[in-house]
Order: structure tokens, then sequence, then C-alpha cells
């Protein structure tokens, strides 16, 4: 697919002007180069120049936070982390001043898309729960946006544009390949599920969700987040394309449905955003959501039980620099444990990999995603 | 053009990174000014046979082949630009 087609995927993408263009896949092709070509060259540089000398004067193998500090403080470290934030700034930057300059055609277009199919429900009252008060992923004002963006739809039309553009397809073309892929697998692992409700909390602009009413039809889809742009543009996009799902702007520690009332409840990389607090909160109401046999699922990168300490170590930028403070504290999350204090049965829970769909329909090399090898990873639990 | 310097290529920094540094800034430095006189070439002969206005520069996006080559060469100036950073010791 070329650059004028992947502007043109659905009505609230919009051309931009060749330099400006230019400069935003310039700054992704930095990305993926410091992403795919560089740090995995690190891991040898850690092992043969760091590793050695960090375990003899610690005594035992480093954890992931001294791996971490070494590798901040030797030269080719330094180097990848200092481009890798000028990449990711450079890149939004690049994004957010082309949506700046189409916003009053978006806000036009969102306006055309009328009132659905679907719906959208704003909280003009709902307070920004605190872990929230930061420049997430060194976005001016995270995806809640800032004073003057906040009653627009800014933020979700930057993170929509960022990520198709930016990835090149390797998250979907319509970023649907989590939907896909994680509908795909609760099809195949709970056929008799059959959901009439569902409910993803932390939804953004929707694109994994629209891929669940694609998969599950007769299911009445619901999507919960507290930035009101994301919500917005989500309700514009999905209506754009004909997809019915209900937005509304709520905080998922405590939401206004009713005990019981949906099948499934997901989140797709929303924990490690909020905080340890939040979490526990997150998982009960999940539990009162979810009627009897109905399945709760949290699919993010993989816990770091999952990893080797050098692995664990390359979430550092993200956390350290990429302002997602709670990475760390909620990949060492004994999530199973947390589960059970929801009030699930420890026998009830599950974690799965789900193959990506997509990248693998569509040869794309799994490097370029944020997946591990084309899989996705998820955790979860039946309600009893 | 390298990606990395030689193996032996002088240094003349105590910090290495600094040799790196000035390295990958003097390639970006000559890139950007080979693209600045070609594009400069490209208006001044648009201008003299009248057939490219500036806005139909500024729409004009790259469509199939000629966008796959685009985004080929544009991987392979990273490479270059900042191959000389990411070069080991």
């Amino acid at each position: 697919m070329d650059r004028r087609a992947i502007q043109s995927l659905h009505p609230m993408l919009v051309p931009a002007q060749t330099g400006d263009y230019a400069r935003e896949l310039f700054w992704d092709s930095v990305t993926m180069y410091l992403e795919s070509e560089v740090r995995p060259g690190l891991r040898s540089v850690y092992e043969k120049e760091i590793q050695p000398d960090l375990k003899q004067a610690l005594g035992r193998e480093p954890d992931r936070k001294e791996i971490a500090a070494a590798m901040r403080q030797h030269d080719a470290g330094r180097w990848w982390y200092l481009q890798r934030t000028e990449s990711q700034r450079e890149g939004s930057d690049a994004t957010r001043a082309v949506v700046e300059r189409q916003l009053p055609l978006l806000i036009e277009r969102a306006k055309a898309s009328g009132n659905g199919p679907g719906s959208l429900t704003l909280n003009p009252d709902l307070v920004l729960p605190a872990y929230l008060d930061i420049d997430i992923h060194l976005q001016k004002g995270g995806y809640y946006g800032t004073a003057d963006s906040r009653d627009t739809l800014l933020t979700g039309a930057v993170y929509d544009r960022g990520l198709t553009l930016g990835r090149m397809g390797a998250q979907g073309w319509l970023n649907d390949d989590a939907g896909l892929s994680l509908a795909a697998w609760v099809k195949e692992i709970y056929p008799d599920l059959k959901p009439k409700r569902i409910l993803e909390m932390g939804c953004t602009i929707g694109h994994t969700l629209t891929a669940f009413k694609q998969a599950f039809p007769d299911a009445e889809v619901h999507g919960i987040d507290v930035a009101a742009p994301a919500l917005r543009y989500g309700f514009a996009r999905a209506a754009s394309m004909g997809v019915e799902v209900h937005f509304s702007q709520q905080n998922a520690e405590h939401t206004n449905f009713a005990d019981g009332s949906f099948d499934l409840v997901f989140s797709r990389i929303l924990l490690h955003e909020t905080s340890a607090e939040a979490v526990p909160k997150i998982f009960a109401e999940c539990h009162r959501l979810l009627r009897p046999g109905g399945v709760m699922f949290h699919s993010d990168a993989p816990q770091f039980d999952e990893l080797d300490p050098y692995a664990q170590s390359l979430r550092d930028w993200d956390a350290t620099v990429n302002n997602e403070p709670f990475m760390d504290g909620y990949y060492a999350m004994p999530l199973e444990q947390a589960f059970v204090a929801a009030g699930f049965a420890a026998d009830k829970t599950f974690r799965a990999k789900p193959v990506s769909r997509r990248l693998v329909e569509a040869g794309i090399d799994p490097k370029r995603s944020r997946t591990t090898g084309g899989r996705y990873f998820l955790a979860g639990a039946v309600k009893a | 053009m390298k990606a990395a310097p030689d193996a032996g290529t002088p240094r003349f920094f105590q910090d290495p990174a600094i040799d790196r540094l000035a390295a990958s800034v003097l390639q970006l430095a000559s890139e950007v000014w080979v693209l600045n006189e070609r594009f400069a070439a490209m208006q001044a002969v648009a201008d003299e046979k009248g057939v490219i206005t500036a806005a139909e520069l500024a729409q004009f996006q790259f469509a199939g082949p000629e966008d796959a080559a685009m985004s080929e060469a544009r991987v392979a100036f990273i490479r270059r630009v900042l191959g000389p950073l990411n070069a080991p010791d």
C-alpha cells in the first residue's frame, strides 16, 4: 500500500503535504532502525562489556534495574537512549503539527459522520486520575490533551495517524490487528461464550473494538476511556467506517454499568499506564461487571516473569524517559494473585499468547511490531 | 558512503563518542546539502518550463513503486547518517 492509499484508509485520515509527510516517515524510520537494527545488538554489548564485571561486583546475576542503570552509563546505551528519545519526541511533534493543520477539516468530517451508528457519551465532570497527569509517550498532555486541545479530537487523531502511518501497517492498516487477533482467540478458546455485550476498558480511539464488533456482529460493544479527545475521534472514526460502537467517558476503576451486565470485559495496553492502586480496583470492577461464566482478559506486553533480566531491562526507557512510570510496577505484578484478590477463582485464571493474524498473513516483519515474534500476550480469568 | 568509520579510523577526541557524533553530523550535513541542490535545480527547471506550481509540489504524493523506492532510500539514508553513532568501538 502506498502513501496516498494509507492516508485515505478512512475519512478521518487526511493526506498531509509532501514535506510534512516526509518528516513523519523519516522519524518513524529512525524509530524502526533503532528498535529493529540497533537495539538487538545492545544485548551483546551488555553480555561482553558489562555483565562480567557487574556480576563479579555484585556476586550474583544483575537484576533488570541494575542492568538498565549500567546500560545508561555505557556509550552504546547512552546513544540509543538519546536517539530514541529524539525520534519519539520529533515523530510525535511531526504528526501533531500535521493534525493541527488538518483540525478544522477533521472536525467538519466528524460532524458529517452524524449520529452514528453507535453513540458517544462524554462526562465533563469526570476527574482525571492522578496517574495520568503526565505527558505520556512524551506527548503534550498525553491523550487526555492540554487545556487548549481537551475540547477537540486532536489527540485521538494524532494517536490514529501516528499508529497508522508510523508502523506502516504492522498493527494492521486500520490498527486492528490486536482486535482481530484477540477476537479470533476468544472465538477459538471460548466457542460457547457467544458474547452479547462486550466492554473494552481504556479503548482510546476504538481501533481494537471495531475489530471485535466485526468479529461479533450481534454483540453490543462498549468502549470507555477517560480521554474525551480520543473518544470524540474514535466515535467519528467508527461511525465513518459504519461500525456500531458505544463510547463513553468513564474511569475503568468504577463505571456506571450494571452488575453482571457483560459477557466479555478486556483491555489492551491499558494497565501499565495506570497505577498500583488503580489495577486492583480495575480487576474488581471487571469481576463486578461480568456475568457468571463471563471472561476477563488484559492484553499488554509480557510480564517480567516471562522474560530474562536483560529483556526486562529494555522497558527502562519507556518507564523513565517515555513517561510510563508504572511500567516497572505493572509488569512485576503477580497478576494471578491480583485476579484472586478481585474475586476470581485461582483455577479460573489463564495466560495466553495469541498469534498476530495480519502480521503473519501480510508477511510483515514481526520486528516492525511491538509484539514479540508476531504474538500478543494476555492474562485473565473466567468468572465462576 | 560508509555506514561506520573503518577500523583504524583516526580518533581525535579522548571520548570516541564525540568522534562518532561529529561523523554523524557531517553525514547529515552532506545529505542535506545534496538535497538542497537537487531541489533547487528541480525548481529552477520547473520554473523555466512553467510545468509545476508550488501548490502542486506541496500536494504531490509518491505512489506505487516510486513510494516503495523512496521508503527504501529513506532507510538507507538513516543507516548512513546514524550508523556512526551506533557502530561498536
